[in-house]
């Protein structure tokens, strides 16, 4: 089936909130967010994850200053998550948490705002019902619904990267996202909220392969620029794993989920979150066959058309001049 | 916003800075014996209570914002009462409703119900709070670590800018009051006692030991208090009456203890606390039976820098001293001061 939500369908475009860390592949979820006519980009949260959350925040602000996105708030989020100790993802994203390109100094300030603050208001004085895409650990999300319950009801959809219903990309369990913070994402998926998990193998079918970067590199833009080096060093970066897939663009997903549902293929499914176990907190247990017959939380998109995605994609990347 | 008026006594020793008047944030699950902490705290003279912000945790959160608000009048004090987290963080909420009676407040008939907080989250009214007045509120915490974990999450350098914290919490010698292992505040909501607790706060803790050690309140006492004859007096013996059953059945005590009041004593007066021990505490929040337990190294086995004051024992006279002062004057505005026991 395609999405519940129909992307871009109806009048006007769909009101978002994206919540991120970046991180190389979520810089093009807030590319994608920002120039896409069917999204409508009210705030980028910035939260801990790929690196600290200071990093985080002035990765975005390089990235919305390259890409020319002046309009768009950008608050800043949790430092840490719920109840664990920190973990980051340096070994993917570099020590800047987006290595790769050279940036100057930001021209994009900081909302004063945090993040919590500002998702809450967003939501809860919306005109239509607000959709959250979040790409990072869900620190800030979890936050906000356990600050002001209402959002649970108000919120049309969470749209997220993370979690697999098979092995991890962190631990053997479990995917980075899901693991950082698993209480966090516990309580996002018993929230109510219609939930979309973009999950592992979801965004392994995405690889920024040779040819797509080359293709990123053509644009001969500051964007396409900046989206080249940062695809090369993240194609070096998980290359090392013995079993690697490549470059898989994950974040993107959940952003182009929302734009265009047909290119998925998607079903709703149960998903709980393993928070106790001693080696495999963080899991996504995602009831895939349905063997306990619980209620369906969530979306989980099993595919997607990776030439349309690419399509999208740089469609998107072109829009920068 | 202030509780209190002139600054009419000599108990300077106790108060903070160079000020005469301690500056308090009170936060609370308002139930029987909160009700009577935070009447020692609106009465106290030498006390300025800033805000009170409410959790749910005894009761459902609005029933202990109605019970604040109720008790805030009682005491004639002008003080905003905000409320804060409706649950634990993770956990779904536990309240002690068969210990302090479905309203909190013994069932007596209090019309504990139709008046309406002031505007403000309460994890937004702490760190403003805080914001404005860095290194100088002392914050009680009588309930769940919810709403203070809140903050902290939000902003972990709210710790380090709050005075001092005194927290009814935990327990520092064996059995817990709600499993063999655990006290409730801590219990029913062990992630954000952890928060806290690992946060950097400088916490006093007031476990539930040094309450029935120190401040359970047998027949003797009960009818001294009374015999002060005011409408606080009244109020502090009345609503306790659902705890004493529970207490004297189910907690083994020779009458009702007031946790929450003893913190409150040792948060105005420090000497109340008669010996207080610097160690490592961790929250147990996993576990087969021991969620929520308050762990003291006391032996420093584990290593681990120690990170709270432990109160063991307490000075009974001075805290019924502080207790009868604020319940036992009948006129208008702060109560006057009368001498501590010792």
């Amino acid at each position: 089936m395609s999405g519940p939500t129909a992307g871009a369908g109806g009048v006007g475009r769909r009101p978002i909130i994206l919540d991120c860390d970046p991180g190389l592949d979520d810089a093009f979820a807030i590319l994608l967010a920002a120039a896409s006519p069917a999204i409508d980009l009210r705030a980028i949260t910035t939260v801990a994850g790929n690196h600290t959350v200071d990093r985080m925040t002035l990765n975005a602000r390089r990235i919305c200053t390259v890409a020319g996105i002046r309009d768009v708030p950008i608050a800043q989020g949790c430092d840490r998550p719920l109840v664990r100790a920190q973990v980051v993802g340096s070994d993917i994203h570099g020590e800047s948490g987006l290595d790769g390109p050279t940036f100057g100094p930001p021209e994009v300030d900081v909302d004063p705002r945090h993040a919590i603050d500002l998702i809450i208001e967003l939501v809860m004085g919306a005109d239509a019902p607000m959709t959250l895409v979040a790409v990072g650990p869900l620190t800030n999300v979890a936050t906000a619904l356990r600050r002001e319950p209402r959002l649970a009801s108000l919120l049309r959809e969470i749209s997220l990267m993370g979690g697999a219903w098979g092995l991890g990309n962190r631990t053997p369990a479990a995917e980075f996202n899901i693991v950082v913070d698993p209480e966090a994402a516990r309580i996002v998926f018993e929230s109510g909220v219609p939930i979309t998990m973009c999950g592992l193998e979801l965004t392994h079918q995405v690889i920024a392969t040779p040819g797509i970067i080359d293709r990123v590199a053509a644009l001969g833009t500051p964007v396409g620029d900046m989206c080249a080096a940062m695809l090369r060093f993240y194609a070096e970066t998980t290359s090392r794993r013995r079993r690697s897939f490549g470059p898989a663009l994950h974040d993107p997903t959940a952003v182009a989920w929302l734009i265009d549902p047909t290119m998925f293929e998607a079903e709703p499914m149960h998903v709980d979150i393993e928070t106790s176990a001693e080696f495999s907190y963080g899991r996504t247990l995602v009831d895939v066959d349905d063997v306990l017959g619980l209620p369906k939380n969530a979306v989980v998109p099993t595919r997607i058309d990776a030439a349309r995605f690419w399509d999208l994609m740089l469609g998107a990347l072109a829009t920068y001049r | 916003m202030t509780a209190s008026g002139e600054h009419m006594t000599a108990r300077g020793e106790h108060m903070t800075g160079g000020g005469n008047t301690m500056r308090l944030l009170i936060d609370t699950d308002t139930a029987s014996d909160d009700a009577v902490a935070l009447v020692m705290a609106l009465r106290n003279p030498d006390v300025t209570v800033e805000a009170i912000t409410v959790v749910a945790g005894n009761v459902p959160l609005d029933q202990g914002v109605q019970n604040a608000l109720y008790t805030a009048e009682l005491c004639g004090a002008r003080v905003p009462v905000h409320a804060g987290m409706a649950g634990p963080l993770l956990r779904p909420l536990e309240t002690a409703q068969e210990v302090h009676g479905i309203d909190g407040m013994g069932d007596i008939g209090l019309p504990v119900r139709g008046r309406t907080p002031a505007p403000g989250h309460a994890v937004d009214v702490l760190l403003r709070a805080v914001d404005e007045s860095p290194g100088e509120l002392t914050l009680v915490t009588l309930g769940p670590l919810t709403n203070v974990a809140m903050a902290i999450l939000r902003d972990p350098s709210f710790a380090r800018r709050v005075r001092r914290c005194v927290a009814m919490a935990g327990t520092g010698a064996l059995p817990g009051n709600v499993t063999p292992l655990a006290e409730y505040n801590v219990w029913v909501d062990p992630e954000a006692a952890d928060i806290v607790f690992r946060s950097g706060l400088p916490i006093t803790m007031v476990g539930w030991d040094v309450s029935r050690d120190y401040a359970t309140i047998g027949e003797d006492e009960v009818l001294r208090m009374e015999a002060l004859g005011t409408d606080l007096s009244r109020f502090a013996v009345a609503i306790q009456r659902r705890l004493l059953q529970y207490c004297l059945t189910q907690t083994k005590l020779s009458g009702f203890d007031l946790p929450d009041p003893m913190a409150m004593a040792v948060a105005i007066e420090p000497a109340v606390a008669t010996r207080v021990d610097r160690r490592f505490v961790a929250v147990e929040t996993g576990g087969r039976w021991g969620r929520g337990q308050t762990m003291v190294d006391e032996l420093e086995v584990t290593g681990q820098a120690a990170n709270l004051d432990v109160v063991r024992a307490a000075s009974r006279e001075r805290f019924l001293g502080l207790l009868h002062a604020a319940i036992g004057y009948a006129g208008e505005g702060p109560a006057a001061s009368v001498p501590s026991g010792s």
